[in-house]
């Protein structure tokens, strides 16, 4: 059985290692050879790249070229997301178009789709639209690619999940706008931003601001900052930001799920009730008489 | 032409209701001020780890399931087995076993035991910051308020340090200085500058009447006063001694999960003989009756014991003879009662009258003096977790605040009778429920002074630091220790008991 295994093993490496040298072979000799010096290290840095033919890197080399990718850009793109070198031309200039009329400029538009490859593969752009607006009207005009560079799931999470963590933000902790898009707050879900918030305010450290106190505004915030509570993990955040153990905050975790599950009619009962035998009897008794 | 309605609508201005968000923003709740107290002087006094403290008080408390033997013991203790739940019993045994192997038969190191540090500089501090506070709030006038001399609890032996130049200059800034009481005195004496004379202008009576007096001053408490409860003035002989006596009883089937897990128990289930499966409480509360390690045929006195939880635990040992369970009010007499019927079996036939009393009575009056072997002095206190948590029946109302500066005097009063209540010899153990020093180291060194000077009885106190040690697996207590007599219990999440104070003592 393990000699089976290994030579399996053995066959599978040898091959992939001999269709690596193919491949290598056959992009040394086209175009793109002097562009890509270092095929190799960007096949051990993602090695589903090897599955794609030669031609299918050269086809979607020269796209991205054309619209505007430059060498560096394809290679980085490569290996954040291999799928990219399967898109047709017509996809990814249709996508390109989308997401320049969001009017972030064209510096920005490039740079954030350089960073995160999987935006181009978008296809509702109407969603993103709409969380765009969300989030604009939360952040400001201005500061909604950064939440989108720091957060870029908002581009396809549904809109009312959105509206609910905006909501929690703005109505729960009052946050200040400048401290969202400072954060990757909303790449997280609400369970957890609400948890670490929670767990901050039972601690006696997260107080909330009142409004339309005309005193507050000269008052110093003493609340920690967005960005420490939610981007941190839970180590840190625990030891750190709260100075208690991690074995509390993982107990908290339990808890306040638990108190959110029966707040929200979720809780299921750990026991089933366990009848009495005489009383299952009865009951079996029951069923035969009808 | 117009139409009446929409004139009515025009003036008509809507108010929300009690519910709307703005108005319960607003609104401060009984549990709001109790948690800004608690927060004030717990951050004096634990400092940092107050938070910790903070919330487990704030998150749900965790439970231990005591098994009723009137019921059907073996059944449920199974399905607790079967659940994941530890037998206390054993576990404290097996823990106790790793301990003597691993230090010997004297399971304490120096450090954890008794070293009576006490909070007496905290509390001083927070006394002096209180006062000082509450006289800027009273005098408008700043400079006459910053200069009142507060006298400090503790003596101060520097006098040796300053020289003779500061006496001096010392005793001149004190002539402007004028004592708190003088101050309202002269305040509050008439000013006949201000009378006006009734032959003069007889209407001008009517226009202004100068205020002599503030009205109710003389029920006036300042909230500093009540930390001056917590003196550390030793003026009675006191003994202290590691207590190695201790055991759980055979008959006490408990059960728990392991630190960290929170399940919950079953809920209780009646059994064939019509009482309750299994009785759910807050884990701290076994340790003060446990600590009272009873024999056969004592005599107990339970002072405070509504609802009746300790109580029933004591009489499930089958150790007492007698159990007086004792409370000052009928309706908390009545839920001792309720919560005996609901979990002894036969308890109006058998039980009540013959080996179990349920009584109303003060226990500042109780008269039965050296009668008793054993007594629970579980005193009423600023139940820190219910007053955090709930409005309802919360003693941090506006309303009680008199009463609450005045707990710490009312449960050493309690304190100070229960002892003359022992037989010589007899254990007592001290309770409460609060995390408040005063309410418990401070209570104690009260009504030991008072019953040593007004009936010469003085008491050994016992240090359980050592026969709590196996507990650690599960309860966390206060370590290191800022504790002059007893054990403390803390609320610390992953094993949210607590907090409980409780400090055994015997009468010689």
């Amino acid at each position: 059985m393990t000699l089976k295994l290994f030579t399996q093993g053995f066959s599978m490496r040898f091959f992939s290692s001999a269709s690596n040298s193919n491949l290598i072979q056959s992009l040394s000799s086209s175009a793109m050879s002097k562009y890509l010096g270092n095929v190799n290290e960007l096949l051990t840095v993602a090695p589903e790249l090897s599955r794609y033919p030669a031609e299918q890197w050269e086809k979607s080399f020269n796209t991205l070229r054309r619209i505007g990718f430059n060498a560096n850009k394809f290679a980085h793109m490569a290996s954040q997301h291999p799928k990219i070198l399967i898109k047709s031309e017509d996809k990814l200039s249709t996508a390109m178009n989308q997401w320049r009329a969001f009017n972030f400029g064209e510096k920005l538009t490039f740079q954030l789709l350089e960073r995160y490859p999987e935006l181009l593969d978008v296809r509702n752009f109407h969603l993103t639209n709409a969380n765009l607006g969300v989030i604009n009207s939360f952040v400001g005009q201005k500061n909604g690619y950064k939440v989108l560079r720091n957060s870029p799931n908002v581009a396809t999470e549904q809109t009312d999940l959105l509206k609910e963590k905006i909501e929690y933000l703005q109505d729960v902790m009052r946050v200040d706008p400048v401290e969202v898009y400072k954060s990757d707050v909303f790449s997280y879900d609400l369970l957890k931003i609400k948890t670490r918030h929670m767990f901050l305010e039972r601690l006696g450290m997260y107080f909330k601001k009142k409004q339309g106190d005309k005193n507050d505004a000269h008052e110093i915030n003493k609340n920690p900052k967005l960005s420490k509570i939610v981007d941190s993990s839970d180590k840190r955040f625990a030891t750190k930001l709260c100075h208690v153990t991690l074995e509390e905050y993982e107990t908290f975790v339990d808890i306040y799920k638990e108190e959110i599950d029966k707040i929200e009619g979720r809780y299921q009962e750990p026991y089933e009730q366990e009848l009495d035998e005489d009383e299952n009897e009865d009951q079996l008794n029951f069923e035969k008489i009808r | 032409m117009l139409k009446s309605r929409s004139i009515v609508k025009y003036f008509y201005r809507h108010k929300h209701g009690k519910n709307h968000w703005s108005v319960v923003e607003k609104k401060i709740f009984t549990k709001d001020r109790a948690l800004q107290n608690l927060d004030d002087f717990y951050t004096n006094v634990y400092g940092i780890r107050w938070k910790s403290m903070r919330l487990g008080l704030l998150s749900k408390q965790k439970y231990i399931a005591m098994v009723n033997n009137f019921g059907e013991d073996e059944k449920v203790s199974e399905m607790f087995e079967r659940d994941g739940a530890i037998n206390i019993r054993t576990l404290y045994e097996v823990t106790k076993r790793n301990l003597e192997d691993e230090m010997g038969k004297f399971y304490v190191d120096e450090n954890y035991a008794n070293n009576a540090l006490g909070h007496d500089s905290k509390i001083d501090n927070i006394f002096q910051k209180k006062r000082s506070e509450e006289i800027t709030g009273i005098y408008a006038d700043k400079e006459h308020a910053e200069n009142v001399e507060v006298p400090r609890l503790t003596e101060e032996n520097d006098s040796d340090k300053e020289s003779d130049d500061e006496n001096e200059i010392m005793e001149d800034v004190k002539k402007f200085k004028r004592p708190l009481e003088q101050v309202m005195r002269e305040d509050s004496a008439i000013d006949y500058s201000r009378i006006i004379d009734p032959n003069f202008v007889e209407s001008a009576l009517y226009e202004y009447v100068p205020a002599t007096k503030i009205k109710g001053l003389e029920d006036f408490v300042p909230e500093s006063e009540h930390y001056r409860y917590y003196s550390n003035s030793a003026d009675f002989p006191l003994k202290v001694e590691m207590e190695t006596e201790f055991s759980i009883p055979e008959n006490l089937q408990m059960y728990t999960y392991e630190m960290g897990n929170i399940t919950d128990f079953r809920i209780p289930y009646r059994t064939i003989t019509a009482v309750s499966s299994h009785f759910l409480m807050n884990g701290s509360s076994i340790l003060p009756p446990l600590a009272l390690n009873l024999k056969p045929g004592d005599v107990i006195f339970d002072a405070c014991a509504a609802p009746g939880g300790k109580s029933f635990l004591m009489l499930q040992t089958l150790l007492p003879k007698l159990l007086v369970s004792n409370d000052v009010m009928e309706s908390r007499a009545n839920k001792i009662r309720k919560l005996m019927q609901e979990f002894v079996y036969d308890f109006k036939s058998s039980w009540k009258n013959h080996r179990c009393v349920v009584r109303e009575e003060d226990a500042r009056i109780t008269s039965e003096y050296a009668s008793y072997d054993k007594v629970l002095v579980d005193v009423p206190c600023t139940t820190d977790r219910h007053s955090v948590n709930e409005s309802d029946n919360n003693i941090f109302k506006p309303a009680r605040i008199k009463e609450r500066l005045r707990i710490p005097e009312l449960q050493s009063q309690i304190l100070s009778n229960c002892i003359r209540l022992l037989k010589p010899g007899g254990d007592l153990v001290y309770s409460t429920c609060s995390l408040s020093p005063i309410q418990n180291d401070g209570v104690i060194h009260m009504a030991l002074s008072n019953v040593f000077k007004e009936h010469g009885i003085s008491v050994t106190i016992k240090d359980l630091s050592m026969v709590m040690k196996p507990f650690q697996c599960i309860f966390k207590f206060e370590h290191p220790k800022g504790l002059k007599y007893g054990q403390m219990v803390l609320p610390y999440l992953p094993a949210n008991f607590g907090p409980l104070y409780f400090c055994k003592m015997t009468r010689n």
